[in-house]
C-alpha cells in the first residue's frame, strides 16, 4: 500500500498547475462567458502540445501510455482551473477507438488523438437519458454500401467544436460505434447553453451517410460498451471534480482566515470552522474513493466498476456540499460575478450531473451488493 | 496512489481470522457488546491465548517483549479483532504500555510490560469525571503526597471497565494551584486497593460503565507515570499511539455485511425488500460510506507507517466514521420499516434485533473519545490552520 505520489505524478501535477496559473485558464472560462463562446482554439493547441490528449493514448500510438491513477492527477489541476471540459470528450472518445476499433483504425486515429490535431467527442447520451440499453435509440441501418445514421444525440459535449463524433448506435439491434465527420449532410449540431457554460449540444442525425470504414472495429459490441464508456466517462468527471472542490475548499479557507468581522477573523467562528472540517472531509473522500476506483481499473479489477460507481456516487453528492458551503462563507463577494466563485458552483452541478447522477450510481452499487 | 495489500498481510489476516474463529466463537461475538462482569473470565481466556501468540503488543520494540511487527501488521489485526468483536485490552496495551515505553521507569516498564503482553491484565480508564468531559484538563480528583505514597479523593465518571479490569490508568490533580493543564499526574492503580467504589451505569445501548468513588485511596509513589504535574503531556501523547483505532472500521463493516446478508434475503408478505428501488438506494449509500471510512481508516495507517504522526487525519477518521455509522444504523432500521423497531427476542426480530440494538450503540460515538464538535475543531485548525476561536 503506498498512499502517495509518483515522481512521474508529481512532476506532471506541477506541470499543469503552472499551466493553469499562467494561463489564467479560470480569467479564459470568464472572457468565453462573455463573449458567449465554449472553445477557444489557441487554449486547446497549449493544451495538446502539453501532451494532455495523451496521456492514456498507449505510447506505440503516440501518446504517454500513463495510467488511470496519473489522469487523475491531471484531471484534479484541470478542475482546480476550470480548464475547458471538452478535453474530457475527447480523451473519452479516444478511449473508446483504443478499446473498439481495429488495428488499423487505432494506428490512423490514436496519434490525432494523442497530438490533438482534430478533435473528437463522444457522443453517447440521448434524449431518454438513461444509461441502459433502452437509452439507444439511435440507429444505424446499411444502404447501399454505406451506413446511414437516424437519431438524435443528446448533452454531447464538445460538439461545437469537435472535428469527428464517436457516435454509439444500434446496428442490427446491437450497440455500435461509428466515426462521424461533423461536415457530414445532415448532421445538425444545436448549442444548449447550460450552468457550467460547458460546450454541449445537441446532435440531430436525419439520414447522415457515412462510409463503411467509419465502423470501429468493423463490427458491433456487447451491451458492455455502455459500462465500459459510463466506467470511463464517469471517473474522468470525478478526476476533474475533485479539482474544482478542492480548489473551492482551499479558496474558502483562504477567505475565511482573512474576513473579518466582530473584531476578529470569522474563520476563528466555530461554526465556520465546522463547515471548512465538512469541506475538506469531503473532499478527502472524494479523493480516496477516486484514486481507488482508479487503482481498481489500472489493475483490471471485477470490482472496478462498482468502485467507480461509488466514487462518482459520492463525488456528485460532495460537490454540491462543497460548492454550497464555499457560497455560503463567501457570503455577498461570492454572489457576485466579479468574484470566481460562482463559475465553481456553477460548473459543479454539470459535474455532478454527467456520466450518471447520484442516484444512478447508487443502483448500480445495489445492483453489485443484491443482485449477484 | 496504490491500494495493494500484500499477499503476507493478506495470509496474516487470514491467521488471525482462523484463530478468531476458534477462540471466540458467534456466541460470544454475539454477546460482547455488553461488557458484563459475568462475560469477563471468558474475556480472560481469550486475552491469554492473545499473549500466547504474542499479538499483545504486535508491533511493540522487541526489547519490551513485543514482537517488533509492522505498523500495517497491526493495523490488520486491529480490523480483525474488531470485525468479530473480539476482546483485546485495548487501554492497556494501547495507550499503558506505550505511555511506560516512552515515559515510564525501568522498574514500571518491568512490572507491568510482561502482564499485558501475556493477557494477564488490563486497565480502565480512569479520564472523565462528571464536571470533565470535552474539557478533560479541568478534572477535579485530587492526589496528595503523603510521604511514600499519593492519597487519592474524588469521583470518576464514565469508567468502563471498572468493574472488570485489573488495574486503573488514573489522571488526577497534584496541584491545585498551577493551570489546570500543568497540574496534571498519571497513576498505575491496582483496582484492589481500599477506598475504590465501584457503581454500575447502564447506558441506553446495554452497556455497562461505571461511576467510580474514591476516598482516601493510597497509591505507592513508584505507581506515579513519569514527573509529576507532567501528566496532560503524557495524556495527549498517548492519543498519538492510537490514533489509528480512533475508529474501529472492522465493527462496522461486520454490521454493514449483515446488514446487506439480512436485506438480501428479506420477503415480508411476498414483498423482497431488494427490490425496492428506494431501499437500495440506501443500502448502496451505506455501502459507500463504509468504503469512504474504510479508506480514511488506511490513510492513516499508512500515514503512521510511514513515521508520520497524523492529526487531522485521525479526527477526521473518527469524526466521519462514526457519524456515518449513525446513518447507517438509522437507515438499517428505516429499510426494515415496521420491523426495525423489534427488540431480540421478539417474534419477527430482524437479525436477533441487531440492528435495533445498533442504532442505540451509535449514540455514543459521536460524542465520546472526543466528541465530533472538537474533531471538526482540531480539523479546521491543526489541519487548515484556522485561527483558534
Amino acid at each position: 500500500m503506498d498512499l502517495g505520489y509518483t515522481e512521474f505524478q508529481e512532476l506532471l501535477r506541477q506541470a499543469a498547475r503552472e499551466f493553469v496559473e499562467r494561463e489564467g485558464l479560470v480569467r479564459g472560462l470568464r472572457e468565453l462567458v462573455e463573449r458567449r463562446e465554449t472553445f477557444d482554439e489557441p487554449t486547446w493547441q497549449k493544451m495538446a502540445a502539453l501532451g494532455w490528449c495523451g496521456l492514456l493514448v498507449p505510447e506505440q500510438y503516440g501518446g504517454s501510455g500513463g495510467r488511470w491513477a496519473d489522469m487523475i492527477v491531471l484531471l484534479e489541476e484541470l478542475g482546480r482551473g476550470l480548464a475547458p471540459q471538452h478535453l474530457l470528450s475527447h480523451i473519452l472518445a479516444g478511449l473508446a477507438i483504443a478499446a473498439y476499433g481495429t488495428e488499423a483504425q487505432r494506428q490512423a486515429l490514436l496519434p490525432e488523438v494523442a497530438h490533438g490535431q482534430r478533435r473528437f467527442s463522444l457522443a453517447i447520451t440521448e434524449p431518454r437519458a438513461t444509461l441502459d440499453p433502452a437509452g439507444i435509440q439511435c440507429r444505424a441501418a446499411e444502404e447501399a454500401g454505406a451506413f446511414v445514421l437516424r437519431g438524435t444525440k443528446h448533452f454531447v459535449r464538445g460538439g461545437s467544436s469537435a472535428d469527428v463524433f464517436v457516435v454509439v448506435a444500434r446496428l442490427e439491434d446491437r450497440p455500435a460505434l461509428f466515426l462521424v465527420d461533423r461536415a457530414a449532410p445532415g448532421l445538425l449540431a444545436t448549442p444548449l447553453p447550460n450552468i457550467g457554460h460547458d460546450d454541449l449540444v445537441r446532435l440531430d442525425l436525419t439520414n447522415v451517410r457515412i462510409p463503411p470504414g467509419s465502423l470501429l472495429g468493423g463490427e458491433t459490441h456487447g451491451w458492455t460498451v455502455l459500462r465500459a464508456i459510463l466506467d470511463w466517462g464517469a471517473l474522468l468527471e470525478c478526476g476533474y471534480a475533485l479539482g474544482l472542490m478542492a480548489k473551492d475548499a482551499e479558496m474558502t479557507v483562504h477567505y475565511v482566515k482573512d474576513r473579518t468581522q466582530f473584531g476578529r477573523p470569522i474563520g476563528s467562528f466555530q461554526a465556520v470552522q465546522h463547515q471548512v472540517a465538512d469541506q475538506v472531509t469531503d473532499v478527502d473522500i472524494s479523493r480516496f474513493l477516486t484514486f481507488y476506483g482508479a487503482w481498481a481499473l489500472d489493475e483490471g479489477l471485477p470490482t472496478a466498476s462498482t468502485a467507480i460507481s461509488r466514487a462518482k456516487a459520492w463525488v456528485s453528492d460532495a460537490l454540491r456540499r462543497v460548492v454550497r458551503t464555499g457560497n455560503q462563507l463567501h457570503g455577498g463577494i461570492g454572489f457576485s460575478k466579479e468574484y470566481d466563485l460562482h463559475l465553481y458552483y456553477q460548473r459543479a452541478k454539470t459535474c455532478e450531473l454527467m456520466f450518471g447522477t447520484a442516484d444512478d450510481h447508487r443502483e448500480l452499487v445495489a445492483v453489485a451488493l443484491l443482485d449477484g | 496512489m496504490d491500494f495493494t495489500i500484500s499477499k503476507d498481510l493478506e495470509r496474516f489476516r487470514q491467521e488471525i481470522r482462523e484463530f478468531i474463529a476458534e477462540a471466540w466463537p458467534e456466541e460470544l461475538q454475539r454477546e460482547a457488546h455488553t461488557n458484563s462482569a459475568e462475560q469477563y473470565p471468558k474475556v480472560v481466556e481469550f486475552r491469554r491465548k492473545l499473549g500466547e501468540r504474542g499479538w499483545i503488543g504486535l508491533s511493540w520494540p522487541k526489547e519490551y517483549g513485543g514482537q517488533g511487527r509492522s505498523v500495517l501488521e497491526e493495523y490488520v489485526f486491529q480490523e480483525e479483532i474488531s470485525y468479530y468483536n473480539a476482546p483485546y485490552p485495548k487501554v492497556a496495551a494501547g495507550m499503558v504500555a506505550p505511555t511506560l515505553m516512552r515515559f515510564g521507569s525501568e522498574e514500571q516498564r518491568r512490572r507491568f510490560l510482561p502482564r499485558i503482553a501475556s493477557g494477564e491484565i488490563d486497565f480502565c480508564l480512569g479520564y472523565s469525571e462528571p464536571d470533565a468531559g470535552s474539557d478533560l484538563a479541568s478534572l477535579q480528583i485530587r492526589a496528595e503526597e503523603d510521604g511514600d505514597v499519593y492519597v487519592i479523593n474524588g469521583v470518576k465518571r464514565w469508567t468502563s471497565g471498572a468493574h472488570r479490569s485489573e488495574y486503573c490508568w488514573l489522571a488526577a490533580r497534584t496541584d491545585p494551584e498551577a493551570p489546570k493543564h500543568k497540574g496534571i499526574s498519571l497513576f498505575i492503580v491496582d483496582m484492589k486497593t481500599p477506598g475504590i467504589t465501584v457503581r454500575p451505569i447502564e447506558t441506553m445501548a446495554d452497556h455497562r460503565t461505571n461511576e467510580t468513588y474514591w476516598e482516601d485511596v493510597r497509591v505507592p509513589r513508584e505507581n506515579l507515570v513519569g514527573e509529576k504535574n507532567r501528566g496532560w503531556y503524557y495524556v495527549a501523547a498517548a492519543l498519538d499511539f492510537e490514533r489509528y483505532t480512533a475508529f474501529p472500521v472492522g465493527q462496522y463493516r461486520a454490521v454493514v455485511d449483515r446488514l446487506i446478508e439480512t436485506v438480501k434475503k428479506a420477503k415480508y408478505g411476498g414483498r423482497r425488500l431488494r427490490e425496492d428501488p428506494l431501499i437500495r438506494q440506501k443500502l448502496a449509500q451505506i455501502s459507500i460510506e463504509l468504503e469512504a471510512t474504510q479508506l480514511l481508516s488506511y490513510r492513516v495507517a499508512w500515514l503512521i507507517s510511514q513515521g508520520q504522526i497524523p492529526n487531522y487525519e485521525a479526527s477526521m477518521l473518527k469524526m466521519f466514521g462514526t457519524e456515518a455509522e449513525q446513518r447507517m444504523a438509522h437507515l438499517a432500521t428505516l429499510i426494515f420499516g415496521l420491523y426495525g423497531q423489534l427488540k431480540e427476542g421478539s417474534p419477527d426480530a430482524v437479525s436477533d434485533g441487531e440492528f435495533e440494538r445498533e442504532y442505540r450503540a451509535v449514540v455514543m460515538p459521536t460524542f465520546g473519545a472526543g466528541a465530533n464538535e472538537l474533531q471538526r475543531n482540531i480539523i479546521a485548525t491543526r489541519g487548515l490552520g484556522l485561527p483558534r476561536s
